[in-house]
């Protein structure tokens, strides 16, 4: 449930997308805190700092590491937008700053604003007039609500069946232990060994359902993006191309690029994982950990948003018997690149005619990794490609979103919070306040009424009754 | 008195003027009407039969998970349950001993018919209050038929009333079965009230069907025991918190367990197209923490035995309560299948079990105060609200005579909420969730039980009763003298830090902000350890000590606890205008408008918890109560 007064709430103030700057704002009491833990100073030393005033300042994560130097400032309430205490980061464009400053932010206590929340705080403290509200309700109506009503659709989806599960072992647990509270006489106490290893089992699913989430994926790690293709047919040399610096061990020996290269690179504001495989060849002479190697290559395909295919215009016989198969593997998602158009120009019409039934044309993007000739139309088509569907959209099934993300995060802390309970041995019931919490948290995503499940629960486990 | 006349029919006379009148005897009636008079309304209870009042028709026991913090609540505002209970017990345990304080239950076996002349004796010492033989079958109304008048009996004894409080249990439109054979009837061979039902129904009330049911009762000289489990109590354990040690000499009778076998399931089974519940004779629905023996049976058909309790009514009666046993099979089959169990190989039947049908109202339609929303001056209480359980009953009966009472006297509601009393746990869920079976409380119904024990009830509770009256001097004085010691201790464990040597004589691990507050915390270490050896000036009171070391023990959790009930606050402190059209707030779901409309909640943290309000829906209203700042929520 939403508490306006109490909870400091944060954003993405500006457009996404590209932009020479980027805001991060916060509104709420904790605001001051949760800016100076962002920027690894003291409070004190935050509130020494004059008011509506611009700092230059690192910022760090959660864990330390510094991710951008920024301009800070500190609004304090009534005399700001919202009426509340105000904070905004204004750090370099780009969604990965952005990104990592706003998870900051939560990891420090902020709340992820819900759509007009700031403009709707701002009315709630007389900084607007009625006809803004009215306009405002509107859309809150329109977008949470819309959301909050959607829910029962969404929980038909995998990630509801995901959730009712860990609700209903979470459930079961706190079951086990209120019958036994509530029926001392007939049920007995649950094992605290038992109950500790299905709370472990429960809170690594939460924590697999954070990973698998792409919202968190993307804000953590960028979206994927994979080289695949056969051996030699120079993956490897294009990544270097993409990250403009010789990371990638580069040989002509086939088959060197047995373990996985990721690298980080931030497209004009996009995001990217970028994950080079080895190349994919069949026959007697592959060595052991060559094979590893392929296996996770294939891993990785499967883990990427994106696959770039590339294909050798110097062996097309070859590259093509590798390339068809993936292609239709990775079907839509995936970019041809014909590389070493520098080396075999003149085959150059009958490869992009020979794979015109597999691709669209402006999916088939020849290349030279070795002079750069092509890149910057590939890089072009790969920003569009990863702009559209796939990245915002479902992955497997599962939407995440900031909210659930969150609930979920939640939900791992109270179980985390019950474990170490165990742990220490406290009175079982205790352990239902934490269990409880976790439950409640789950709810805001499923809407379930958490109390009223834990007695189905006994009633329909547990023989009780006069 | 004109008023009233001319409310009167043919055949009807004014036979009294009260501030509250209270229908019906039971657990309910008795607290609302001591609490109604006690605060000093002048107050009239009516009931079939004043030997009958605080009849405990079921089970012969008081208390229990959740319940006992119930009879804790009541107590510490000045009711009479608890009292009683210790003056009837016949045997005393306390559960969950091995759990945490918020979970700690005690139980009595009671005494029942002791109980009822207790409760009886209580009545009639009461100031301020008559009581009336009769049965009520009609409700004054003003002209408007929007506030109660008062009550006629079918005598046609009228009785003016500003307030009236209905507490007439599962005798309305009652209706018992055992097997093939059903007949009206209030419990335990009483007559019903079917004509109060059917006034109620043409009134337009919601009015639905629920059912409950009891075991049968068997003869002691029957029973052997020797081939059962003895199940003994404890002594030195109160209800009250102004019972002293030793003040009632009471006797501890054991209860015995034994178990049902394949056998007794055989004959179950057999005969389970004679069960009412399977037959379809039964349209009321009953309680699913309350399964009869065929139910179980049936739904958990891998068990080869269920446990079953053999309880005393009384301490010098033959009746034993087959605790487990409930049933509305036909009284032959009852007899032949108990005849199976261990220790019951010769037993006769004194009582059969039966299943009883009876109307209750929807209490989606009370107030906190239980007052009706639709009809001023009405207060419903206990099993007429669909709930089930003496300890529920005499809770919703005392908050109804409070308030009622409150009404008549010109002072503000005594409302609890959901953190502070298990009474405001159980009035909140009916009145906002309201009721698909007879509702009984668990301590899973209650998000704050941690800080909602047996042990602090007084300290919750009792201040709130004194600007009422509810609360005598000796109570105030036994109140003050724990709250007072136990914060001194708080305050000398904190303050006191004890030196490194007599750490060490102790063979205790010392560190240089070691204090007896961070001493008490380590877990190997009670309250008990501490005076022992760090002595306070004077000895402090078992009741003292045991909150002291509660707060210092489970101060972590409790801080949590506290943290969720100053956020639950804030959104029940923000009050809805009542009545409300919520039609004019733009962006509402179609159900939360409809159900919101309905329940008219009082604050928004009601409205939260109304099943089909969205946390969008909360924020619009929030956003709609900021913009209508004039609108003033009222009574």
């Amino acid at each position: 449930m939403t508490d306006y007064e109490q909870e400091t709430i944060v954003a993405i103030a500006t457009p996404p997308g590209q932009g020479g700057i980027g805001v991060i704002r916060l509104s709420g009491p904790s605001a001051a805190d949760i800016l100076a833990a962002c920027q690894n100073i003291p409070l004190a030393e935050q509130q020494q700092r004059q008011a509506r005033r611009l700092y230059l300042h690192d910022i760090f994560d959660e864990q330390g590491r510094l991710i951008d130097r920024a301009l800070t400032v500190f609004m304090p309430g009534p005399a700001s937008y919202t009426g509340e205490d105000v904070a905004e980061i204004q750090c370099h464009g780009g969604t990965q700053a952005l990104s990592q400053i706003l998870a900051a932010a939560l990891a420090h206590g902020a709340r992820l604003a819900q759509a007009g929340e700031f403009s709707l705080r701002a009315f709630l403290n007389g900084k607007i007039d009625l006809s803004q509200a009215e306009a405002i309700g509107d859309l809150v109506a329109a977008k949470t609500a819309a959301g909050a009503r959607n829910a029962a659709g969404q929980l038909a989806g995998r990630l509801g069946r995901h959730i009712a599960k860990l609700e209903s072992r979470l459930t079961a647990v706190q079951a086990a232990i209120t019958a036994a509270v509530d029926f001392p006489d007939e049920v007995d106490e649950p094992q605290n060994r038992q109950m500790a290893e299905e709370l472990t089992a429960v809170a690594g699913d939460v924590q697999a359902l954070l990973d698998k989430a792409p919202a968190g994926q993307i804000l953590r790690q960028g979206l994927g993006v994979a080289l695949a293709g056969p051996v030699n047919a120079g993956k490897s040399s294009l990544l270097n191309q993409i990250l403009g610096f010789d990371r990638a061990i580069v040989t002509d020996c086939p088959g060197t690029t047995r373990d996985m290269l990721e690298e980080y690179i931030d497209l004009d504001g996009l995001p990217l994982l970028l994950r080079d495989t080895a190349g994919l060849r069949r026959g007697a002479d592959i060595s052991e950990p060559e094979r590893i190697g392929m296996d996770k290559s294939r891993d990785a395909l499967e883990r990427s948003q994106i696959v770039l295919l590339v294909a050798d215009l110097t062996d097309p016989a070859f590259s093509r018997e590798h390339i068809l198969p993936l292609a239709a593997a990775c079907a839509g998602h995936s970019l041809l690149v014909l590389n070493k158009r520098d080396a075999a120009a003149e085959r150059l019409p009958a490869a992009i005619a020979c794979y015109a039934g597999d691709f669209a044309g402006e999916d088939i993007l020849p290349i030279s990794a070795k002079t750069g000739q092509g890149m910057p139309e590939l890089l072009a088509r790969l920003k569009e490609k990863a702009g559209g569907a796939r990245l915002w959209q479902e992955e497997d099934g599962l939407l995440v979103n900031a909210r659930q993300r969150q609930a979920l995060q939640l939900a791992a802390g109270h179980i985390r919070e019950a474990l170490a309970g165990l742990e220490q041995a406290l009175p079982q019931d205790l352990i239902t306040i934490d269990l409880e919490a976790a439950l409640t948290a789950l709810a805001a995503i499923s809407g379930r009424d958490v109390g009223e499940e834990v007695l189905n629960d006994i009633f329909r486990n547990f023989c009780v009754g006069k | 008195m004109e008023a009233y006349q001319s409310l009167l029919q043919p055949g009807e006379y004014l036979a009294g003027t009260y501030q509250t009148v209270v229908i019906g005897g039971g657990h309910a009636g008795c607290e609302a009407a001591l609490a109604a008079a006690r605060m000093g309304a002048k107050t009239l209870l009516i009931t079939m039969s004043p030997e009958s009042v605080a009849m405990a028709p079921c089970n012969p026991a008081v208390g229990g998970a959740a319940k006992s913090v119930l009879v804790r609540e009541i107590d510490a505002l000045g009711g009479a349950m608890a009292r009683i209970t210790d003056q009837a017990q016949i045997q005393i345990r306390m559960l969950n001993t091995g759990k945490g304080p918020a979970v700690q239950a005690l139980r009595a076996q009671i005494d029942k018919a002791l109980y009822q002349r207790l409760m009886r004796r209580r009545l009639e010492e009461q100031e301020n209050l008559d009581i009336r033989q009769g049965e009520a079958v009609k409700l004054l109304l003003n002209e408007g038929k929007n506030r109660v008048m008062g009550c006629v009996t079918a005598n046609g004894a009228a009785f003016g009333a500003e307030t009236v409080i209905l507490a007439s249990g599962t005798y309305l439109s009652g209706r018992v079965i055992i097997g093939d054979y059903d007949y009206p009837s209030g419990p335990a061979g009483y007559p019903p009230a079917a004509a109060l039902g059917r006034f109620l129904r043409d009134m337009g009330l919601p009015v639905r069907r629920f059912k409950t049911g009891t075991p049968a009762r068997v003869d002691k000289n029957t029973i052997d025991f020797s081939k059962t489990e003895i199940q003994p109590g404890l002594r030195g354990l109160y209800f009250s918190y102004l019972t002293r040690d030793g003040e009632f000499q009471r006797p501890s009778i054991p209860c015995w367990l034994t178990y049902t076998n394949a056998q007794t399931h055989k004959i179950i089974r057999d005969n389970l197209h004679r069960a009412p519940l399977f037959s379809g004779r039964i349209e009321g629905v009953g309680p699913r923490y309350c399964p009869s023996i065929e139910d179980k049976v049936v739904r958990f058909a891998d068990r080869d035995a269920h446990q079953l309790f053999l309880e005393p009514e009384g301490e010098n009666e033959r009746e034993y309560y087959v605790q487990g046993m409930s049933s509305s099979l036909p009284e032959e089959v009852q007899a032949a299948f108990l005849r199976t169990i261990p220790g019951l190989e010769k037993v006769t039947l004194m009582r059969p079990a039966y299943a009883i049908e009876y109307d209750c109202l929807d209490p989606l339609c009370l107030k906190a105060t239980l007052e009706h929303k639709d009809l001023a001056g009405f207060y419903p209480a206990g099993q007429i609200n669909g709930t089930s359980g003496y300890e529920e009953a005499a809770a919703q009966g005392l908050l109804a005579g409070i308030n009622a009472a409150a009404a008549c006297l010109g002072l503000p509601p005594l409302v609890f909420d959901r953190s502070q009393a298990y009474i405001g746990v159980l009035v909140d869920d009916l009145i906002t969730k309201g009721v698909n079976e007879p509702y009984r409380l668990f301590t899973s119904r209650s998000e704050y039980r941690l800080l909602l024990r047996q042990d602090n009830a007084d300290l919750r509770l009792t201040p709130m009763g004194l600007p009422y009256g509810l609360i005598d001097e000796e109570r105030q004085r036994r109140f003050a003298a724990k709250k007072e010691a136990a914060e001194a201790e708080m305050r000398r464990l904190k303050a006191y830090h004890p030196k490194e040597k007599e750490l060490q004589a102790l063979g205790l691990k010392a560190s240089h902000e070691t204090s007896l507050e961070t001493l008490l915390r380590r877990p190997e270490i009670d309250y008990a350890y501490i005076a022992a050896h760090f002595s306070p000036a004077e000895p402090l009171a078992a009741d003292a000590a045991e909150q002291v070391e509660i707060a210092v023990k489970y101060e972590g959790y409790i801080a949590k606890q506290q943290a969720q009930v100053d956020k639950f606050k804030r959104l029940e402190q923000k009050a809805l205008p009542q009545p409300m059209d919520y039609q004019q707030i733009q962006g509402l779901s179609t159900e939360a408008r409809q159900k919101l409309t309905q329940m008219q909640p009082a604050n928004i943290g009601q409205a939260g918890r109304i099943s089909g309000v969205s946390p969008a829906d909360v924020n619009l209203l929030l956003l709609w109560l900021k913009a209508h700042p004039q609108s003033k929520a009222g009574e």
